[in-house]
């Protein structure tokens, strides 16, 4: 083994299949850094679980949980659905928005609707004929509320959106309207009622 | 053999001895061939994150199924044989004596492939525990346990038999890796077998995730550190040609380290429903081992003073100096990521993933290859091949892991920080968790380049040392000669610690102690005390058909990609619903809280309007939305309408208020 100039009187006697062992000091700032790290254990753990002055982290939630209650208004500042007004919009803009809320992830409706709203598990949505109403409101009650014994979660993926957002989805759906796309669903005949009132009825039912 | 020659009372004869190459050799070939076969699985699911139908069409090769035996292979495969390759190369050299019992030492080498290969084929057909590190089911483990104490009982008997009065510290990190190993492996494993390849521990919810972390956080520090450190600690001397830089460091950081690490697993459990006591020993603990860790970097790169012209040239001592250097920034990183504030972010992310790559592709890996540099070369009696050639070895490596770390790093944070936005309005910015999955596939991309071009570093190794072995020829058994200890009266008295480094008995139970104060500690208490698992009168245990769903939830490994543990964290209760408590967990055998979310948590996705959802998830299960879900009708029995019913029925309806 090579010993560097000066070290020769640090040099332990013993020797390991030719491994020589130096008797140097530990380096000083390492001992202070073990020694700060006990100390910053020991405060540690006294601050949180002996005196218990720091939160716990169900007392950081419930923190967290308040700040937020108080910055947005509760756990919903969205106006009740019933109080928002539904209307159906012919808006380009609103119905292209509420395709592509349509065929996002987030909500998935497509999944069960069909990509240009045909139906698959999910029932037509371009016929005249419909099983929970065809009002604006009663369709915007229906996304908001799912039919999850049915399949279907609370807006859809149970992601949920905003009224306005929403309002774009029901304004694609009312756009959907006698388009007549391929590989349409069959109608469920003993539940479906033709359309008879508000913006979608047919004038020729 | 020792004839009384005496020569100023010192020399009494000498006594000749082998040392048994072909062990070696064996280990040797068996680390590389696994090390490649693992690395390989391990691209195989990383190139599943980018293609996620890449090789889907076979159940076997599905994600779920593979990525523990990556885990399995990377640690007991190509570790494993590399710690026995580096024990039984060093511990009869440092013992100056065989190794004990050349028989023990092959059952060794064919029961340890024989378990390997055990794994390889029970792992993809979905035998597995889901523990991790910890996957194989009991008759495995029973086999390991076997091994382990043969691999123990001659490396005991080769200290008992040495002819140096001392043991070297090389051999005090060996020590401890035997028995601590051989604690955490037992212990955890303590199963009820239900039929020859299917257990349920005895353990439930919070007290298996402590356990089951205990054991898992300490096979990172007892398989992956201490024999590395051990190995570090005979190499880098002997390769370097120079002294160890502090004797009294090597003691403090050696029990300094054995004693806390037992401590730190609770830091796998921040934020969960584990009481917040132990998750608090968990964060102080893992931020005092950061000096012990250190202790060993310090040693090994101080001892290079004055070598380091060498390192420019030497591929065993630059292999061993960046496996340090990546050594002493894991070390560092992990108490960093044991803080709460900051576990909050990395924990469950692709940030954790970077962090275990950075030890295990050039710490272990670093310290695997400068061995088989080292070792070939001298086993065959030649010269290395190609020294250029393990440069470049040297720099794919390198680079390879740099460009696998630093993608991890990015991604993971980006993700994180994409699950817990909220927009302006106070909503979840991204409450589609596959948008932030989507955002983070080019960090994927460039993760499977880095690991590819360590992968081709290790092709480039075989290479090199087939063609060393075939220049040489192997002295399978090396001759060497040495004096029996000499019990003399000492004039001066030894010192406490050099007095105990002589008796391997008390050094060996000395450890047993010290290891086993911190799991201890932590354990009884949880299991104990009432007040640490509140209970919940709504939880009942699972029915049958829900015991059935969850044993297919673990067969197809879905708790690799997703938790069943909400942190409370606004971010998490408003993506998942309520934070997850203790009293839920109380009939889970085993916990299934996993430890990282490539998909979602996946415990209320299900609560509440959950069970009527049944049809819906049906759907999903045969036919995903996206892309990244594998469909299940590629995993085993996806036919069966049962199997999805059964599936969904033990996660909705347990949790289900």
């Amino acid at each position: 083994m090579k010993i560097r100039q000066g070290e020769e009187d640090k040099l332990l006697d013993h020797e390991y299949d030719g491994i020589r062992e130096l008797d140097n000091h530990m380096p000083f700032w390492w001992l202070w850094l073990f020694f700060i790290s006990i100390v910053f254990a020991v405060m540690y753990l006294l601050y949180y679980q002996v005196l218990g002055w720091g939160p716990t982290q169900v007392e950081e939630y419930e923190q967290e949980v308040a700040a937020a209650e108080a910055k947005f208004g509760g756990e919903n500042n969205q106006e009740p659905a019933a109080n928002f007004t539904w209307t159906v919009s012919t808006d380009e803009e609103d119905i292209q928005a509420g395709k592509e809320l349509f065929m996002s992830s987030g909500q998935l409706c497509f999944t069960c609707h069909g990509n240009n709203g045909e139906g698959m598990v999910g029932p037509n949505l371009t016929d005249n004929l419909w099983l929970h109403g065809c009002k604006p409101e009663d369709i915007a009650t229906n996304i908001i509320n799912g039919f999850p014994d049915k399949g279907m979660l609370a807006y859809g993926s149970g992601t949920k959106i905003s009224n306005e957002k929403v309002q774009q989805l029901v304004s694609y759906i009312a756009s959907l309207q006698g388009t007549e796309p391929a590989n349409a669903k069959e109608p469920d005949m003993n539940r479906a009622e033709p359309c008879t009132e508000g913006p979608l009825a047919s004038s020729e039912s | 053999m020792g004839t009384d020659t005496s020569t100023a009372g010192q020399n009494v004869g000498t006594d000749t001895f082998y040392y048994d190459n072909e062990i070696v050799r064996k280990f040797g070939i068996a680390t590389i061939f696994w090390g490649i076969t693992g690395f390989l699985v391990g691209l195989t699911v990383a190139i599943k994150l980018i293609f996620p139908n890449f090789l889907g069409f076979i159940p076997e090769l599905s994600y779920g199924r593979l990525r523990p035996l990556h885990t399995n292979a990377v640690i007991f495969a190509f570790a494993g044989n590399a710690i026995f390759y580096g024990v039984y190369y060093s511990l009869p050299r440092l013992c100056k004596a065989s190794m004990w019992s050349n028989l023990l030492s092959k059952i060794n080498f064919w029961g340890w492939q024989a378990i390997i290969l055990s794994a390889v084929i029970s792992l993809p057909m979905g035998f597995n525990t889901s523990k991790e590190y910890a996957e194989l089911e009991w008759p495995i483990d029973i086999a390991i346990t076997i091994i382990w104490v043969i691999f123990g009982i001659n490396m005991l008997m080769t200290i008992w038999k040495r002819r140096e009065k001392h043991i070297y510290v090389a051999i005090w990190f060996y020590i401890a890796t035997f028995v601590t190993v051989a604690v955490l492996h037992v212990v955890n494993s303590i199963e009820i077998p239900a039929t020859i390849m299917k257990s349920y521990p005895i353990y439930a919810g919070v007290q298996d995730a402590l356990v089951q972390w205990w054991y898992g956080h300490n096979a990172v520090a007892f398989f992956l550190t201490t024999p590395f450190l051990g190995i570090m600690y005979y190499f880098i001397p002997k390769a370097a040609n120079r002294p160890i830089f502090s004797y009294r460091l090597s003691i403090v950081h050696f029990w300094s380290l054995i004693f806390i690490y037992i401590w730190a697993g609770p830091h796998h459990l921040l934020y969960t429903a584990l009481p917040g006591w132990a998750q608090a020993l968990g964060t102080v603990f893992s931020i005092m081992l950061i000096a012990p860790s250190w202790g060993g970097m310090l040693n090994g790169l101080l001892t290079l003073r004055g070598a380091w012209d060498r390192v420019r040239e030497d591929p065993v001592l630059k292999f061993l100096v960046v496996g340090i250097t990546a050594y002493g920034m894991a070390t560092f990183e992990g108490p960093m990521l044991s803080i709460g504030n900051v576990n909050a972010v990395a924990h469950y992310s692709d940030y954790i993933i970077g962090h275990v790559h950075l030890g295990a592709l050039l710490w272990n890996g670093g310290l695997s290859f400068a061995m088989l540099y080292y070792i070939t070369p001298r086993i065959y009696n030649t010269d290395l091949y190609s020294t250029k050639l393990a440069n470049v070895h040297f720099w794919f490596a390198t680079l390879g892991a740099v460009f696998y770390v630093i993608p991890m790093y990015w991604g993971g944070i980006t993700q994180s920080l994409m699950w817990k936005e909220f927009t302006t309005e106070g909503v979840l910015a991204y409450p589609n968790f596959l948008e932030t999955v989507q955002q983070i596939i080019p960090m994927y991309a460039l993760r499977a380049v880095g690991g590819t071009l360590f992968i081709i570093g290790a092709i480039f190794a075989v290479y090199n040392l087939y063609k060393t072995s075939k220049s040489g020829t192997l002295v399978s058994q090396e001759e060497d000669e040495a004096q029996p200890i000499v019990e003399h009266k000492s004039e001066n008295k030894e010192k406490w610690h050099r007095r105990l480094e002589s008796r391997p008995v008390q050094f060996t139970a000395l450890t047993l102690v010290v290891i086993l104060i911190g799991g201890i500690v932590e354990y009884v208490p949880t299991a104990l005390i009432d007040s640490n698992v509140p209970t919940i009168s709504s939880v009942k245990p699972y029915t049958p058909l829900e015991v059935e769903g969850r044993d297919i939830y673990i067969a197809e490994g879905c708790n690799n990609c997703h938790s069943q543990m909400i942190r409370p964290f606004r971010s998490e209760t408003e993506r998942y619903g309520e934070y997850s408590k203790a009293g839920e967990f109380v009939y889970d055998h085993p916990f299934l809280w996993g430890s990282k979310r490539t998909g979602p948590d996946r415990t209320c996705t299900v609560s509440a309007a959950s069970i009527p959802t049944r049809g819906i998830c049906v759907t999903w299960l045969t036919q995903p939305p996206h892309r990244q879900v594998p469909s299940c009708r590629l995993t085993r029995g996806c036919w069966n309408k049962k199997w999805i019913w059964n599936l969904w029925m033990s996660v909705s309806q347990h949790f289900a208020p």
